[in-house]
């Protein structure tokens, strides 16, 4: 009898494992929002864990972490439980941005990727009065003269550096605490351009004050098909930025597996690209190694520019 | 536009909107009066909330929420000398000496009426002026906010009842403190000693409710119990009544912080806690009896309470007409619009007229419920003076530590306010006025932002002023208050 129970309890644990895999996630998946609740990253964060929580069968609630120029939440994901509970949202303002400004106690080797799902929409843009009217009427003007942008930081500005790189020209760049600041001072002209996302430039497009010169984004503007790409404009020169799951270093990969399918599934329903869109964000899948190549890239790439500019941290 | 107000009205006076501009009027005061939680951390907590509502909805709530803070935030200023909210800081000068003298009461009630009243004409002005006040926006540049700033910091001569030096020596420390954090241009950390906790800055909910709240508990425990009770209620109920003198001195500076708050709650950065202080600043210059200014005056309660409520209401404007957030606030409402999908802007009233007009609407009711609310309740905080000081004073500390801690959940923000306490205490025993601190750590980022901003565009020329009427109308006001207060001081000793 003893016996019996013992096999039947060593049974038991030898399927237990097997079971608890079919069944996890077993409780509620906790998401760190790096910033507080009501822009972009959050709002986007909310519209793709409700899809995700009928997929995975379990709440996932969205917890913000703001502080620290976003830092403080990206350092509680590296610093959580790798059990897969616990992940967040980050994009390259956490990951490729902030670490050559400030001291982060992270790094890549910190994070296990998860996927990314959607992009930042860039356009640069002249008030009414301006005589520019393509991107090319920009870079001749600051190659006579010398011209300013408004912009809230990178990857934003990186983009006209590197503008000004390929053609030549030079542009001052002038930072401003608010995207909704720096298309302001461009309304009344004390900066000659400014490059920024849709939601704080498309009031000021749609009534006819801001003319859009070129969507700084691989692809053009759904609101305004008319306007070219940079690229289209001659200018190869793409602004990027995404926002993806991260979980902490060391979670096990069956759970990375089932997370990273669960969430590239919601990332394409289209109650979230509706969503995304009125924020200036489009549905963009990229796999979790994909994710931190980009991310990587962008890292290396954004340091030397930001120290160039006087914008980072001296090593 | 008496078509527009009248469907504003009609698509307030379904009950879910009416009980929505109630509900938001409702948890704008009790926001208002908790010292630490602020309208900015309680719109963020109900936005996801909000989602389930309809759009005109929604955003009734949550503007509720944030004019109705003006209202409350007087409340335990003038009562603990606890600033409830960031735009009630310098309330807790003169309203707290009030409350000291038995003048409680007046103090709140002045506060509230003169909340209604500027609210009002911050409604109207949102209204009437929206379209032409939002071109003053768009021609407000860096070099404009920066001769704004200046202009604001040379108040500070007029600030302090202490001396030219003194109050010049607090207001360097002030922007010290406000310097703390990032580099407002190269975005990389600044004075903050390899402390993660201060790359965001100086929060002023550790600085206000330390160097104000917990300040005077110090104080509060180096006098005589005998003489620590010196709040005394009113004796009649409807002792909140200000007698007809305080009535008569209220009316000029409720007037002229209704108009200063509500063109200063226009410009980005501004907002209530700026046109509060720049209110009071105003008010002490133009007083009959300055010296009166920190003991009780009442032209210093009913002028900055005034104009905060009208600095709220003027924040409406660039968001709705322009779609551009000029505070944290309204930087959440704007992303509460879009996440209904409605983009403000140029466009909302050809769009989503309901929107703009039932805010306008619900604006309207929102003061009236807010002062029926407020009024009478006043008769009823004050009987909180009849509890003995040593039991308040624990009540004290427990507020201002939730407070802070509440607003970041950080333990770090309440080491922060108790240091600030004793800063605080140590100031106000060496004489020192504690307005000239703050109104420079509060001017101070923006000052040096757009003129750092300003120089980039000019390439380090100063000679762009000439060429820049506004700013250059700014920076001869800076200049001739200086003046002004130096002679004045010169003759005042002369006349010694």
């Amino acid at each position: 009898m003893q016996r019996r129970t013992l096999i039947a309890t060593g049974a038991a644990a030898l399927f237990a494992p097997r079971l608890a895999l079919a069944a996890w996630p077993e409780r509620e998946i906790t998401v760190i929002v790096q910033y507080g609740a009501g822009g972009s990253t959050d709002v986007s964060t909310r519209a793709i864990a409700a899809e995700a929580e009928k997929i995975l069968g379990v709440p996932v609630q969205i917890v913000n972490r703001p502080g620290g120029q976003g830092t403080v939440g990206v350092q509680q994901i590296a610093a959580a439980r790798p059990d897969g509970y616990t992940i967040g949202t980050t994009g390259l303002a956490g990951l490729a941005i902030a670490p050559h400004m400030l001291d982060v106690a992270y790094g890549f080797e910190s994070f296990t990727f998860l996927p990314a799902f959607a992009r930042y929409l860039y356009g640069i843009a002249v008030r009414a009065e301006s005589p520019h009217r393509t991107i090319q009427d920009l870079v001749n003007a600051a190659k006579a003269r010398r011209t300013t942008f408004g912009a809230t930081g990178a990857p934003n500005n990186i983009g006209m550096f590197d503008i000004a790189r390929a053609t030549g020209a030079r542009f001052q760049f002038v930072p401003f605490g608010s995207g909704a600041e720096a298309v302001t001072a461009t309304l009344g002209g004390h900066v000659d351009a400014v490059i920024q996302n849709p939601p704080e430039m498309l009031p000021a497009l749609e009534s006819g004050r801001l003319r859009l010169l070129a969507s700084a984004s691989a692809g053009r503007w759904k609101e305004y098909p008319e306007v070219p790409t940079l690229r289209e404009q001659g200018v190869d020169v793409v602004v990027d930025s995404m926002i993806g799951f991260i979980g902490p270093k060391g979670i096990p990969q069956d759970r990375v597996e089932r997370l990273t399918s669960a969430f590239l599934e919601a990332a394409q329903k289209p109650a979230l690209a509706e969503i995304l869109g009125r924020f200036g964000m489009v549905p963009s899948i990229l796999q979790p190694q994909e994710f931190e190549r980009v991310a990587r890239e962008a890292h290396d790439r954004f340091g030397p520019q930001l120290r160039e500019a006087g914008l980072a941290r001296r090593r | 536009m008496i078509d527009g107000l009248l469907h504003g009205f009609a698509v307030l006076s379904s009950w879910q909107n009416l009980s929505l501009c109630l509900l938001g009027a409702f948890l704008g005061t009790v926001v208002g009066v908790l010292p630490g939680l602020g309208p900015a951390t309680t719109i963020a907590l109900l936005l996801p909330i909000t989602l389930k509502l309809d759009p005109t909805g929604a955003i009734i709530l949550l503007a509720g929420i944030y004019y109705g803070v003006a209202y409350g935030g007087t409340l335990t200023s003038v009562l603990m000398r606890i600033p409830g909210e960031a735009s009630s800081v310098v309330t807790c000068i003169d309203g707290y000496e009030m409350a000291r003298k038995g003048r409680a009461g007046a103090a709140l009630g002045i506060a509230a009426i003169g909340s209604f009243f500027a609210s009002t004409v911050g409604i109207l002005g949102v209204m009437l002026l929206s379209p032409p006040l939002a071109e003053l926006v768009i021609a407000f540049g860096p070099w404009e906010y920066a001769a704004l700033m200046l202009a604001g910091l040379s108040l500070i001569a007029f600030f302090a009842a202490s001396g030219l030096a003194k109050a010049g020596l607090m207001a360097l420390l002030g922007l010290m403190l406000g310097s703390v954090g990032l580099d407002p241009i190269s975005g990389t950390p600044r004075f903050t000693f390899g402390i993660p906790e201060l790359v965001d800055g100086i929060n002023i909910t550790p600085l206000a409710l330390g160097l104000f709240g917990l300040s005077e508990l110090l104080y509060l425990a180096l006098v005589k119990d005998t003489k620590a009770e010196i709040l005394r209620p009113p004796t009649s109920l409807l002792g909140f009544l200000p007698s007809k003198q305080e009535a008569k001195r209220s009316v000029a500076p409720v007037l002229r912080g209704s108009v200063l708050g509500f063109l200063v709650g226009l410009l980005p950065g501004g907002g209530a806690v700026l046109a509060s202080f720049l209110s009071y600043a105003v008010e002490k210059r133009l007083a009959k009896r300055p010296e009166e200014f920190g003991r009780g005056a009442v032209e210093g309660v009913a002028g900055p309470e005034a104009a905060n409520n009208a600095g709220t209401a003027g924040a409406f404007i660039p968001l709705l007409t322009l779609g551009i957030p000029s505070n944290a606030v309204t930087a959440l409402l704007l992303g509460a619009l879009l996440i209904h999908g409605v983009q403000p802007g140029p466009m909302i009233l050809e769009r989503q007229p309901e929107i703009y007009w039932g805010v306008i609407a619900s604006m309207y009711l929102g003061n009236v419920i807010l002062l029926v609310l407020n009024l009478p309740l006043v008769g009823l905080f004050v009987r909180a003076l009849e509890i003995p000081r040593r039991y308040m004073a624990a009540a004290i500390l427990a507020i201002c530590v939730i407070g802070v801690y509440s607003t970041n959940l950080a333990t770090f923000d309440v080491l922060l306010a108790a240091g600030f306490g004793l800063l605080g205490f140590a100031l106000r025993r060496g004489g020192f006025d504690l307005g000239p601190l703050v109104l420079a750590y509060v001017l101070g980022p923006t000052f040096e932002r757009s003129l750092r901003q300003g120089l980039l565009i000019s390439d380090g020329e100063l000679g762009i002023l000439l060429e820049r009427p506004i700013a250059l109308g700014f920076i001869l006001a800076a200049i001739a208050t200086l003046a002004a207060a130096v002679l004045l001081r010169n003759r005042a000793r002369v006349a010694d």
